[in-house]
């Protein structure tokens, strides 16, 4: 399997990128040459120089360092987001699955109650009531996307009690619990992580989104959504400084996308090329 | 099939009242006091006495319960309130706000199937040509791009640059061209994907084989046969995104200074309007449980054996 | 010397992604009114030859060479448009599972009526009768009830009689079976061998693939042995069954014999009975 990824060139430029963004995030205070917060209203729109590698903003501050540390928050933000709802996805689909019944038909009430709800709603609720932060941001996207994650888990765990083997197992005396851990969740991990790799990127994608509308980080922090929003007054005259925190977005994004896809092929033998 | 829609109607009902008591109840957690945010919008500083006099005017003083009945029974005889935040009725707020989405969402939904339909059948066609993999390339950088950026990189080529179009929005439908463009793009991405990825798989199925064994040539298969067999993943996409879109669409709103729902929205959850937020919702996911029953009964129509798999 | 209905010349199949040979060197031929039974393991090749007759071979995984002509002409080297008036015409396939055989999301009738009616190009209602008769011959008793059905509302033996219906239908020459039985319950196995062997009387050239000695038995006529994409041995099938020459059909018999001795079969091998 790991001979397979490494031959498939798709999941090697995914994994490049999302290495090369996981580095930035976690080496960003070593890696940056200079203060991403430092404004200096004498050095606004400089161009690119060797104290500065790609200029600097509005507000004087070194674009580059802001950038590297923008994959702090994105990722940060996103990758945590990942795991809770991971958890929570896992945990409530089996247990829609394996228990079935009254519980199931209730969670699946709810959780189509939360999908047909506006995430916008959620986000900008909690924000409001609660004020910006990043357990804020993640708590109301970790709020508006839980049933997505269950109801997708719902329905490869569902596939997956109706094959045969499972039955066999019971059979031969297997209970509910030991169905769910031993056979159902290992055997639809590979599915899974396939969407939680989307997952990420998407959740990327949501969270420079809220923080574009000014929902949740303050002001001046260097996170891409943010920066992007922030850049705006420069429309005219300096689009450059709208086009890096995008690339970066869309860079990360990609790697996940690009390498969650790549295993897709690999597992299910390229049926979708 | 009656049984199944009155079924999946009384469900949609029960989403409907469950989004409703979820609205209220969200703002109600938001701790954010709408009698206070209005009366400071009148003066600085307030006292006390003015704020519960807002209060008690408002009506904003009862129990939720009864707010929420009281909202009820008022949506259901054809009132939605009054807006604290925009002081005006609801029902005139959305007169301003809703067209410009629903333009906005229309034009999009538009560009998706103009361009969703004849890529993949062509995609299709000539599998694993020049055509197949530009368009595997595009797409995947498609559902990555954020709408918000791509919406400035739209307007720095086409209106600052070039000046095709302008910054702020112009009338008629040239105002709505690359808003509508910018919202496209990630679904039509995620749409020619999927489409792409059905057909193919379609393609290997055993009927195919058959077919071709009969005599009937790949045009003939490719549209009459294979297609209706995989359209079912994207129509199921297309409801899915129709609800998204509406409220999604305050960041592109944002970007291109369209006055929509979106903006609204957000707008009136800042200032805790509750009867607003609850009528937006309220069409939000009316507008998003109806399409994916609609996309439902679709599937069911163009792949009667669907309704023997799904029974659940 | 007469011109046979189907002569396959060193006919050889390969993978292109790993150049694994797996038809080789194959030459047989088969005449209208006869009958060859393909015999082997799974793996062996026979599905591939099939497929190769039938045109279901994707173009770019598989390196065909050699010649297969039908009726005098190379099907390896005719266009696309030609072959279309073949195959279902002049060259029908029977699949191995009736179940998926058919599009899920059209009906039965339409479907086959659309085949007739591209090859025939008749009108609506002749194109109807036509089906209706074939279904009524290939066995099927409330032919209408079966043209309005939906293929997930039939089983499994009714959807290989449409198949043969359809055959039927258009007067094909040569008929591809391919494991036509290996789908079926015993009593529809029978009887969809005695259409086969009905369509073979009438003139019809039978093409079947098999791994099951019972079947070929009952179909009779000619039988090819194949291994690892190669022909093992040759002859008629009650020669090859009573008196195999080649190792391994000797084995492949030993084992079949001790199979229907354990458990009865549904007939012996080796027995006469028809």
């Amino acid at each position: 399997m790991t001979r397979k990824i490494l031959k498939s060139p798709q999941a090697m430029i995914g994994l490049a990128l999302i290495a090369i963004t996981l580095l930035a995030a976690v080496f960003a205070p070593w890696i940056v040459p200079n203060n991403p917060d430092g404004v200096s209203l004498t050095q606004k729109f400089k161009a690119p120089s060797t104290v500065h590698p790609l200029g600097t903003d509005q507000l004087g501050r070194c674009e580059f360092s802001r950038l590297v540390y923008g994959a702090r928050y994105s990722l940060g933000m996103a990758l945590p987001i990942l795991v809770i709802l991971g958890v929570i996805g896992l945990t409530l689909g089996c247990a829609c699955a394996g228990i079935g019944g009254v519980f199931d038909r209730v969670v699946t009430i709810i959780s189509d109650i939360f999908i047909a709800f506006p995430a916008l709603t959620v986000v900008a609720a909690i924000i409001g009531a609660w004020g910006n932060g990043i357990e804020n941001i993640v708590l109301s996207i970790v709020i508006s996307t839980w049933a997505w994650f269950t109801r997708m888990v719902r329905s490869y765990a569902v596939m997956e009690m109706g094959k045969e083997y499972i039955l066999g197992a019971r059979i031969a005396g297997a209970g509910t619990m030991c169905i769910i851990f031993r056979h159902v969740l290992p055997n639809i991990m590979p599915q899974y992580l396939i969407y939680a790799s989307t997952g990420v990127a998407s959740a990327i994608l949501t969270v420079s989104g809220f923080s574009f509308l000014g929902l949740g980080l303050p002001a001046g922090t260097p996170e891409w959504g943010a920066m992007l929003s922030e850049a705006r007054a420069s429309l005219y005259s300096h689009p450059e400084l709208l086009l890096y925190p995008g690339l970066c977005i869309l860079a990360t994004a990609a790697g996940y996308n690009l390498f969650g896809e790549a295993l897709r092929d690999i597992l299910h033998g390229g049926s979708t090329r | 099939m009656n049984r199944y829609v009155v079924k999946r109607f009384i469900g949609l009902i029960v989403v409907l009242i469950g989004v409703s008591i979820l609205s209220f109840l969200m703002i109600e957690i938001s701790g954010t006091d709408p009698a206070e945010a209005i009366a400071r919008r009148a003066s600085f500083n307030v006292t006390r006495e003015q704020i519960e006099v807002v209060r008690l005017e408002l009506g904003l003083d009862r129990p939720i319960v009864e707010r929420y009945f009281r909202w009820l029974t008022g949506i259901l005889t054809g009132d939605a309130g009054m807006s604290t935040y925009s002081n005006r009725s609801v029902i005139e707020d959305l007169q301003v706000y809703l067209p410009v989405t629903l333009t906005l969402v229309g034009l999009s939904l538009a560009w998706v199937v103009l361009f969703a339909l004849p890529v993949s059948l062509v995609c299709a066609r000539y599998p694993g040509g020049i055509l197949d993999h530009v368009v595997r390339w595009l797409t995947l950088l498609g559902i990555c791009t954020p709408t918000f950026w791509l919406g400035f990189m739209l307007l720095i080529v086409f209106a600052v640059r070039t000046p095709i179009f302008s910054v702020l929005p112009e009338a008629g439908i040239k105002g709505y061209l690359l808003p509508s463009l910018t919202l496209a793009v990630p679904i039509l991405s995620a749409g020619i994907r999927i489409l792409r990825g059905s057909l193919l798989s379609e393609a290997n199925r055993d009927y195919v084989t058959y077919l071709k064994a009969r005599g009937h040539s790949k045009r003939d298969i490719l549209y009459r046969h294979m297609l209706p067999n995989a359209l079912p993943p994207i129509i199921t996409l297309f409801c899915q995104y129709l609800g998204y879109l509406i409220a999604g669409s305050a960041v592109v709103e944002s970007v291109f200074s369209l006055k929509g729902i979106g903006t609204y929205l957000v707008g009136c959850i800042l200032a805790a309007d509750s009867t607003a937020v609850a009528a937006c919702v309220l069409i939000v996911a009316t507008v998003f449980v109806l399409a994916n029953l609609m996309g439902d009964l679709i599937n069911r129509t163009i792949c009667p054996w669907m309704v023997r798999e799904t029974n659940d | 010397m007469k011109q046979l209905l189907l002569e396959v010349e060193e006919l050889a199949i390969a993978l292109t992604r790993s150049n694994e040979q797996k038809v080789c060197d194959l030459n047989f031929s088969l005449d209208a009114g006869k009958s060859l039974v393909f015999l082997g393991e799974s793996g062996c090749g026979k599905t591939l030859t099939c497929k190769a007759i039938t045109g279901g071979l994707k173009k770019k995984a598989f390196r065909v060479s050699g010649s297969i002509r039908f009726g005098g002409e190379n099907l390896l080297a005719l266009s696309e448009k030609q072959l279309c008036g073949i195959y279902g015409n002049e060259i029908a396939l029977i699949m191995q599972n009736p179940m998926t055989a058919f599009n899920p999301s059209a009906r039965i009738g339409s479907q086959m009526m659309r085949s007739i009616r591209l090859h025939t190009g008749e009108h609506r209602k002749t194109a109807f009768a036509r089906c209706e008769t074939s279904l009524r011959e290939a066995g099927l008793d409330d032919p209408v009830r079966v043209m309005r059905a939906y293929p997930f509302m039939l089983s499994g033996g009714m959807l290989q009689r449409a198949m043969i219906a359809l055959a039927l239908a258009l007067r094909a020459r040569l008929i591809v079976a391919d494991e036509p039985t290996t789908a079926l319950d015993v009593a529809h196995q029978r009887e969809a061998i005695d259409a086969l062997r009905r369509l073979r009387d009438n003139g019809a050239a039978v093409l079947l693939v098999t791994h099951d000695f019972a079947v070929a038995k009952r179909l009779g006529g000619e039988m090819m042995v194949m291994k690892d994409g190669r022909m093992v041995e040759r002859g008629t099938v009650e020669k090859v069954l009573w008196d195999p020459k080649a190792a391994y059909t000797r084995a492949l018999v030993a084992a079949s014999r001790l199979h229907s001795v354990q458990d009865g079969g549904w007939e012996d091998a080796r027995s006469g009975s028809c």
